[in-house]
């Protein structure tokens, strides 16, 4: 069984999708992040509200969303080597 | 200056270096902390940040006795330092125990208490013991973790705890001889040089 994801990971896991899929519909994303739409919506307000992310039904990462990105994958090695 | 004097200014500088660097990642677990939310990156940070404040406490102790402001070496300002570091440890052990019921851990806190009393009463030899013991779980945790995912940032920070954890049992050699007391210092200057190592590799 696969393990658990932390948030950094579904954080990541969102923006990745979207920078890989510009034109992706909501309820596609909610598939290839592998979230409920209660869950994915959480995650979209959050990362809207900090600019990462723009749009509604059809969602886009935006430059500031790209640059964090390449962020997410430091944070996530720097937690990853605390085993957390 | 004196020698004595030299080497103990040169040890307040070391100690604010390592101010700087544990509360550098603190900051940085934090703001990692602010996307997840996650209450095991918050402790990470809290950890960090009460070490840190620890070797702060400890260099104006240095500097404080060196100008002649404070006499002798268990005053207020070294409990204060003890108390930062051992919170810091008990606060990791919390982290990677996976404490969560406070029945557990009101028994750390005791030996908390009990290592600042002793503390008082003695020397910092006691201190040493309990935070030895404190940071062996880590160390055990970033062992297991290393051993899973054999990557060089969980080596380094394998490595980087073990040597701190091995600085404060080298503290107990001070009684066979003190010309030890620079083994110590040295084990824990380069255990922290490494995590600077890990912390500037993953931000490079």
């Amino acid at each position: 069984m696969s393990k658990k994801r932390n948030s950094l990971e579904i954080i990541h896991d969102i923006l990745l999708t979207l920078k890989r899929n510009p034109t992706i519909k909501k309820t596609h994303l909610m598939y290839k992040t592998n979230l409920t739409y209660v869950r994915l919506n959480k995650y979209l307000d959050d990362l809207v509200g900090k600019e990462l992310v723009a749009g509604d039904e059809q969602t886009v990462i935006t430059p500031k969303g790209e640059q964090f990105l390449k962020e997410v994958r430091k944070m996530r090695e720097f937690m990853d080597s605390f085993g957390l | 200056m004196a020698p004595g004097l030299l080497l103990s200014n040169i040890n307040s500088a070391v100690e604010v270096m390592l101010f700087l660097l544990t509360f550098t990642m603190g900051a940085y677990v934090f703001r990692i902390h602010k996307f997840t939310k996650n209450r095991n990156h918050k402790l990470l940070a809290i950890a960090f940040i009460l070490i840190g404040l620890s070797f702060m406490t400890k260099a104006g102790l240095n500097f404080a006795v060196n100008n002649g402001f404070l006499f002798g070496n268990f005053s207020l300002i070294t409990i204060i330092y003890v108390a930062f570091m051992l919170f810091g440890y008990t606060v990791l052990d919390k982290l990677f125990l996976n404490i969560r019921t406070y029945r557990v851990f009101s028994i750390q806190i005791i030996l908390f208490v009990l290592a600042l009393f002793l503390v008082q009463l003695s020397s910092l030899w006691f201190f040493d013991l309990v935070s030895f013991l404190l940071l062996s779980f880590p160390v055990l945790y970033f062992f297991e973790n290393y051993k899973k995912k054999r990557t060089r940032s969980s080596l380094l920070v394998l490595l980087g705890f073990a040597g701190v954890m091995m600085s404060h049992a080298s503290f107990f050699l001070i009684f066979v001889n003190k010309s030890l007391f620079f083994v110590d210092n040295l084990i824990r200057l380069v255990a922290y040089a490494i995590l600077l190592v890990h912390y500037v590799f993953i931000n490079k």
